[in-house]
């Protein structure tokens, strides 16, 4: 393998595979509690909080970045719930007007208030920089890319806290009248779902970008649903596919082309999306029981 | 007083009718509950946008930018991908948010696999589709500006000759049934009514925020009325307003998108609204 | 037994911006150890005194209480079944699964289920003749089925009080009868038990008490009597 692999191809194919599978796990929770464009709004919301983050701050610190995105994120699932339980806004309408109000918010924040003194700008909410991580050689814990760092905490955390209350979130979601019943609290699970999906949007949105790190959460349990009839195989298998997407994806858009003669890569972050697709499309019409060719027969 | 030129002028022009277009349709999109379709209706223009731009470029329109053949290849696959997710909801165990929700990644994603192609070729003018994600009202041509009050013609007058059969659907589903009409051809139409409305914002707003133009407006009116016919104008009437106030404002600033302008200022509108009126939903 | 299983005082209720009240003024105690059904045309409140009772809805005035006490302090005594509910039917969890859960408080929050845990929950499903069916999709069971794991779930909680929101609507004759039979076996092990119910006809041979409600207490006491002429006009005519 070339130096080009390993300190460009490989920080980014581990990102993407990481990336996946932080937005794996949660997004099948999504999946079945029909709060999936939750994924939408939130990874839209991280553009104003990055934004914001540096105009009060000053700074390009990926802490500060990052605060600033969780809190946009839990400001617009706030302002989300206000509008659908206060003002009885339809929950479709309620978060399609909070992401873009607050998606613009950020553009103008981006252009009138960051300007063009340092390198953060709308393209990478657009199209992802997946292949903008670069590892030098030789590779040591120091100049790591941080994402790596910060997507591996991720997936311990999100592991360690569906592991824990994979009872819990089971039960909340498929019968939150019973579970109120017997005692658990609904909007603590729902809290703490949500502030997960959050932190996946944000950590995610760098390698990715905002639109298709809705490919990441949805695509692999969407294909997993096709499947599985227990939570437990929905979310390994959920994972698998998330892991597997990202590779073949990153793979198709960083090798094929030069295989096919032609000199360019194609952009990662969207054949990962297309490839997700792709395994979402097969999942529907083949699967075993509940595929539509099944079915048709 | 400032003086504005005829082409000025007729930029203003277009955002007003194209708002309050939005504001029309959005309002039969809002009370049906599909504000959801518009949005990955709306990403899904993107690889429609790149499939128009390739073939304009292989015929040598434009070095690509050809504004009719980019509407045309959005409109093709922005109803390709409401197809898919009427498909998805009637024929899988998946609902419909999943539908939406990857219909609108997966097509997105796409497009930017295309764009990212476009992106090398050489003498094409492909940074002009940037302002097909975030609307761009400077640099926009005498001939597109006519191009898009034309189709906003059209799609206002499709949705006035179906005024009546649309205000049944969202009143009464059932009693609508019962009178003969059927209410799935007529979904159809404002599916294809809102795609219109996507295809003709594309330019001037762009595809990640039209729909905020699609549901803002309706959503505020809403909240001041109960009658159908005064919503209808209402939300015209906002949708109009906030278009034309953001585009003037995008115009006369630098750097400002014109579908972030305009965006806010519907949502300027909204939240006070939502505050002072809560109850009236 | 001297302490009431489900005492309500005073319990009115009315829906968010309506000012109708939906339950005016209630007091009533159901027995103890015996079956008490709740009976009443549709939109009488039937199900909205279980769902203020189990604190799902917040009542504007009045209390119920739980053995002499509030509901959080005795939660792992009380059982309930809701109505045939919004679930989603696709959800990947089979009727084991289902039934699990009404052990989840019992098992503590955030500790892992045992297999000690499942073969209660295993016993849960064969009182109801369901263990054939404990690996299928809970979608794949039919109406009557489904409605015996859910009696399967409120059971393996074992409680010492049944709250069941219309346990019998869209089910099968066999299923009826094996719903009554294990309320039966309740009454005998000493449980209350008390159902929403809608058919007046079976209502009688079934349960000892009856309580007749129409947003307000129309009457209550023994079944036969509760279930005359003249009380049933009250409850049914129009005034509600």
């Amino acid at each position: 393998m070339s130096d080009i692999f390993w300190s460009i191809d490989f920080p980014a194919l581990l990102i993407a595979m990481l990336a996946a599978l932080a937005c794996s796990l949660p997004g099948s929770f999504l999946v079945l509690r029909r709060e999936s464009m939750m994924a939408d709004a939130l990874s839209h919301v991280v553009l104003p909080g990055l934004a914001l983050a540096f105009i009060l701050t000053g700074s390009l610190g990926s802490g500060v970045m990052f605060i600033g995105a969780l809190l946009a994120c839990l400001v617009a699932t706030l302002l989300i719930k206000v509008l659908r339980e206060y003002a009885g806004i339809e929950s479709g309408a309620a978060m399609g007007i909070v992401f873009t109000s607050l998606f613009a918010l950020g553009l103008v924040l981006l252009e009138k208030g960051v300007g063009s003194r340092v390198h953060l700008d709308a393209h990478h909410a657009l199209y992802g920089g997946l292949e903008l991580s670069y590892w030098p050689l030789p590779h040591t814990w120091n100049n790591i890319p941080h994402a790596i760092i910060s997507l591996s905490i991720l997936n311990v955390l999100s592991i360690a806290f569906i592991w824990l209350c994979l009872k819990e979130l089971t039960l909340a979601s498929f019968d939150s009248v019973y579970a109120q019943t017997i005692g658990l609290r609904r909007s603590l699970i729902s809290a703490a779902l949500m502030i997960l999906v959050a932190l996946s949007a944000v950590a995610c949105f760098e390698a990715v970008g905002s639109v298709l790190v809705i490919a990441l959460f949805i695509c692999p349990a969407a294909s997993a649903r096709m499947f599985c009839d227990r939570v437990h195989t929905q979310l390994i298998l959920s994972a698998v596919l998330a892991v597997f997407m990202a590779v073949i994806g990153y793979v198709a858009a960083a090798f094929v082309p030069a295989l096919l003669g032609f000199e360019h890569s194609l952009s990662a972050a969207g054949m990962i999306a297309l490839v997700g697709g792709i395994i979402l499309g097969t999942s529907i019409l083949c699967a075993p029981v509940y595929g539509v060719l099944q079915k048709r027969k | 007083m400032v003086s504005i030129g005829y082409n000025s002028l007729l930029v203003l022009c277009g955002a007003l009718v194209l708002g309050a277009l939005c504001g029309l349709v959005g309002s039969f999109i809002y009370l049906r509950k599909n504000t959801l379709i518009s949005d990955a209706t709306s990403h899904a223009t993107l690889p429609g946008i790149g499939i128009g731009f390739l073939v304009a470029f292989a015929l040598g329109w434009e070095q690509g930018r050809h504004l009719p053949t980019l509407l045309a290849g959005a409109a093709l696959t922005g109803a390709l991908a409401a197809f898919t997710i009427g498909w998805m909801q009637r024929n899988t165990r998946l609902n419909n948010d999943v539908a939406v929700g990857a219909v609108l990644s997966v097509f997105y994603g796409a497009g930017i696999v295309l764009l990212s192609i476009i992106q090398r070729l050489e003498n094409a003018s492909q940074a002009a589709l940037d302002s097909f994600l975030l609307g761009q009202i400077a640099g926009i041509s005498i001939g597109d500006i006519y191009l898009i009050l034309i189709l906003c013609a059209v799609t206002i007058i499709c949705t006035l000759l179906l005024l009546k059969e649309l205000t049944l659907l969202c009143f009464d589903e059932e009693f609508a049934h019962t009178t003969g009409m059927s209410v799935s051809k007529v979904d159809i139409a404002l599916i294809c009514l809102m795609l219109g409305v996507v295809c003709v914002g594309l330019r001037m707003v762009g595809l990640i925020l039209i729909l905020a133009l699609l549901i803002i407006p309706p959503v505020t009116a809403r909240l001041w009325t109960d009658k159908l016919s005064n919503m209808l104008w209402l939300s015209s009437a906002i949708g109009g307003l906030c278009a034309l106030t953001g585009a003037y404002l995008s115009a006369s600033i630098e750097h400002l998108p014109a579908g972030a302008a305009i965006v806010l200022c519907a949502a300027a509108l909204f939240f006070p609204s939502a505050l002072f009126r809560r109850h009236a939903a | 037994m001297s302490i009431l299983p489900f005492h309500v005082q005073n319990l009115s209720l009315h829906y968010g911006g309506q000012s109708a009240e939906a339950l005016s003024d209630i007091n009533w105690s159901a027995p103890a150890g015996q079956l008490s059904a709740i009976i009443g045309p549709n939109g009488a409140g039937k199900s909205t005194l279980f769902k203020a009772a189990m604190g799902l809805l917040n009542a504007q005035k009045g209390q119920v209480q739980f053995f002499g006490e509030n509901l959080d302090d005795v939660r792992g005594q009380v059982s309930y079944m809701p109505q045939r509910t919004a679930v989603d039917w696709d959800f990947p969890v089979n009727a084991l699964d289902v039934a699990t859960m009404g052990l989840y408080a019992q098992i503590g929050w955030l500790k892992r289920i045992k297999r000690t845990h499942k073969e209660q929950a295993m016993a849960a499903l064969e009182r109801v003749k369901m263990a054939d069916h404990a690996h299928k999709q809970i979608g794949a069971l039919s109406g009557g089925q489904q409605q015996r794991v859910f009696l399967a779930r409120a059971l393996a909680q074992n409680a010492d009080l049944y709250l069941m929101d219309e346990p019998f609507a869209g089910i099968d004759a066999k299923t009826q009868d094996l719903i009554i039979d294990i309320f039966h076996a309740l009454k005998a092990a000493g449980k209350t038990v008390i159902v929403v119910h809608h058919d007046l006809h079976s209502a009688e041979g079934i349960f000892d008490e009856v309580l007749l409600l129409n947003k307000r207490v129309i009457a209550h006491g023994a079944a036969s009597e509760v279930l005359s002429e003249t009380h049933l006009k009250t409850a049914y005519s129009a005034h509600g």
